[in-house]
């Protein structure tokens, strides 16, 4: 049997994985396992990737990128006096990805997979043929992008599957283009109900508009325009997207570029601190107009009375925290991304691919958080309670461990002199109903009301959590509290003991899960489901047949 | 229970021998042992989780420890994060070009001086700045970002180095950015 691998070729950037021990793992073409699809016909040479894109505005009449558009176009490139077509141009990234992998790999790239957007038609689908042909490869078959991304995540969490048609959403924000995806899952067939997508919209628009803050700020307090600077220019864009994604996790991010451009003959430096709201206001509307198509896709998967079981993200601009909560409050529903998005698409091609060539397909093993980790604090909703009880969640539900998270909170009065950080974690909006985790004190220096407090959790593999609270010019304080003792907590503070060790009762079921098959694991679903669903005072009961069962699975 | 049934599966019933007033007896001393018998081996289990529990912490723990342990040892050469020290580096050389230092010799002699002493930091770690200017850019090091006129150099070439690359050996540790001779910019 040949070894599975899975391209992803995308318009601006592409990836190829393979099947290694029935998991797929992306393969560094170059040392990066993303590759841009940029190609530059130099004379003789065929350069592809990284280097193409390095040297393509010193070429632009001899560099291609996103080939993929013109895909089952009758167009053809005139470069150096030699008519290419798209497939051929095509067929280069194929080439430069499967020479590279073999390179890296050690291992011939024979048989793939390769995925193409959903809407592609037929001509679309027959010009990716035909490049895999031209590159010298066996196409298996040709995989849409979102099926792609679904399988995936399929295979990080099969204990998922219901046994029922699942309808999925498949948000794709990448560099360039955004598609979005409506997927009905049932037995190992997908089906791709709707599909629509902006493609001219994705990161690198925001990069821009940072770009235009950080000018805008400098005409502004130093009456100084950049523009016309190639190298102030080129700063500000390498600036601007590593402030967009450093802003994924931090709150507030100082820019500090000494010696940008000259005015005058005197050096001009751009200074200014760049907070997440900030950013969220610039590209909001970027962001709605995603969910509009959001909207149009589910409206044209006619879903009836069926409701999406949840969303997977796929793309590197979904680290955006933005995104994801304009999503959760658009459609409710839970929103999956602890895959690399960045190389979903690719691994789903090689599993595609082992599965077609009849390898072993294992679960992906990824550590995430079991539940939503965040804090109480007072929401528009406590208005209308007598004690506050909103529950604002930092890592949410499935986030990939380790992580961590930042959020900016705000004091509610003039000169008020502390806050209480109460950590819980659970999946209601209300905290009362979230099991709590633990909580300390953190003194204000003296403030006004609405004054910000950052507060950061860094979530390890250990289930630890440290929490850590800083106003600034005031000393941080970082309390570490350990998860795993909570979720063995139950959510009534008043039960003992014997309800905490439960939870280690629940925990060992879990484990024991992965280890049965048939009927006893049937058995063990089914008891874990209901002990799930218990209330307080049926947990005992559920947890005591649970002990029968481990000591019936232990005797046979 | 399947592990009580078979428990008690293999003694005979004692109905056969017993008189008639005892066997209510029995049969209540028997099921009186069956549950003591089920609450202690479901109190054994528990503890066994218990114990299971504790020793993944306990693991856990020492994972921690490793990991506290790893990152309080003295950072070797390999871990080191450069980019603050070669942003520095680049802005140093840009601040060397400005207007103020070009009209002070020897203000420019001494950043010139500072600048030497800090690539020997590099030097001293196996790190080599790239500053190709005058040489056609080398797409697998370098991006171009744009173009800068410079009348005496060729057509081109790499007019000026917005970011330096980095090698060690062979291997490139961060691309390098620069702007290329266009004599009509």
């Amino acid at each position: 049997m040949s070894a599975p691998f899975g391209i992803d070729l995308g318009t601006t950037n592409s990836v190829i994985s393979r099947l290694v021990d029935g998991r797929p793992v992306p393969i560094a073409i170059a040392g990066d396992p993303i590759v841009p699809s940029v190609v530059l016909f130099a004379g003789d040479r065929v350069v592809v990737g990284r280097e193409a894109r390095n040297l393509e505005l010193e070429h632009p009449e001899q560099t291609i990128r996103s080939v993929k558009r013109k895909m089952g176009q009758d167009f053809t490139y005139e470069i150096n006096g030699a008519r290419r077509t798209p497939e051929e141009v095509s067929a280069e990234i194929l080439r430069a990805l499967k020479e590279g992998a073999a390179a890296t790999t050690g291992v011939p790239v024979q048989d793939v997979v390769i995925t193409v957007p959903a809407y592609f038609d037929d001509a679309q689908r027959r010009a990716t043929l035909k490049a895999g042909e031209l590159a010298g490869l066996n196409v298996l078959r040709l995989l849409n992008e979102p099926t792609s991304a679904s399988l995936v995540y399929e295979k990080v969490d099969r204990a998922r599957a219901t046994g029922e048609p699942e309808l999925i959403l498949i948000y794709d924000l990448g560099g360039g283009t955004f598609d979005v995806s409506v997927l009905e899952c049932f037995e190992g067939v997908r089906e791709v109900r709707a599909t629509t997508g902006n493609s001219a919209l994705g990161g690198d628009d925001f990069d821009e508009l940072l770009v235009r803050h950080f000018v805008d700020s400098l005409k502004g307090r130093q009456g100084v325009n950049p523009s016309d600077d190639p190298r102030a220019m080129a700063r500000l864009r390498r600036v601007a997207e590593s402030t967009k994604i450093a802003l994924s996790t931090a709150t507030s991010v100082e820019v500090r570029e000494e010696f940008l451009t000259k005015h005058q003959g005197k050096p001009i430096h751009l200074e200014l601190e760049v907070t997440r709201r900030e950013l969220e206001a610039m590209i909001a509307p970027l962001v709605d107009s995603t969910l509009a198509l959001v909207r149009q896709a589910v409206a044209d998967a006619k879903l009836g009375d069926q409701r999406l079981s949840h969303i997977c993200l796929v793309g590197g601009s979904t680290r955006i925290p933005l995104v994801r909560a304009h999503l959760e409050a658009e459609l409710g529903v839970d929103v999956r991304d602890e895959v690399d998005v960045d190389l979903a698409v690719g691994l789903g091609a090689a599993i595609q691919a082992g599965i077609l060539l009849g390898a072993p397909v294992e679960r992906i093993l990824v550590d995430v958080a079991s539940h939503s980790l965040g804090l109480k604090a007072f929401g528009q909703e406590d208005e209308f309670r007598d004690e506050v009880d909103t529950f604002v969640r930092l890592i949410p539900r499935n986030t990939a461990l380790p992580a961590l998270r930042a959020e900016e909170f705000y004091t509610i009065v003039d000169q008020q002199e502390r806050i209480s950080v109460e950590v819980y974690q659970g999946e209601s909006s209300r905290t009362s109903e979230n099991t709590r985790v633990g909580a300390f004190d953190y003194p204000l220096k003296p403030c006004p009301a609405h004054t910000p407090v950052k507060v950061q959790f860094e979530y390890d593999l250990n289930g630890v959590v440290k929490v850590s609270v800083t106003q600034r010019g005031a000393e941080e304080k970082t309390v570490a509290l350990s998860v795993a003792d909570a979720s063995a907590a139950p959510s009534s503070a008043t039960l003992g003991p014997a309800a905490r060790l439960g939870s280690a009762v629940e925990r060992k079921g879990r484990r024991l899960l992965e280890s049965l098959g048939g009927a006893e694991k049937a058995r063990l679903e089914a008891l874990l489901t209901r002990l799930e669903g218990a209330s307080d005072a049926q947990r005992e009961a559920f947890e005591d047949e649970l002990l029968d069962f481990f000591l019936d699975v232990e005797a046979d | 229970m399947s592990w009580l049934s078979s428990l008690f599966g293999s003694s005979k019933p004692t109905s056969e021998v017993a008189q008639p007033a005892d066997d209510q007896v029995i049969q209540q001393w028997a099921v009186e042992l069956g549950e003591l018998v089920q609450k202690t081996a479901r109190a054994q289990a528990k503890l066994a989780v218990k114990l299971d529990d504790v020793a993944a912490r306990v693991e856990g723990g020492f994972a921690n420890l490793e990991a506290q342990r790893k990152t309080s040892e003295p950072v070797s050469a390999e871990e080191v994060d450069w980019e603050e020290l070669l942003d520095a580096l680049d802005l140093l050389e840009a601040a060397l070009a400005s207007a103020e230092v070009v009209a002070s010799p020897a203000l420019g002699d001494g950043l010139r001086g500072v600048l030497r002493r800090l690539e020997r930091v590099l030097s001293s770690h196996s790190l080599t700045r790239l500053k190709p200017r005058g040489e056609l850019p080398d797409g697998r090091l370098f991006r171009v970002v744009g173009t800068h006129p410079e009348p005496e150099l060729p057509e081109g070439v790499v007019s000026r180095v917005v970011r330096a690359a980095v090698m060690r050996g062979e291997q490139l540790v961060r691309e390098g950015e620069v702007l290329t001779n266009r004599r009509s910019a």
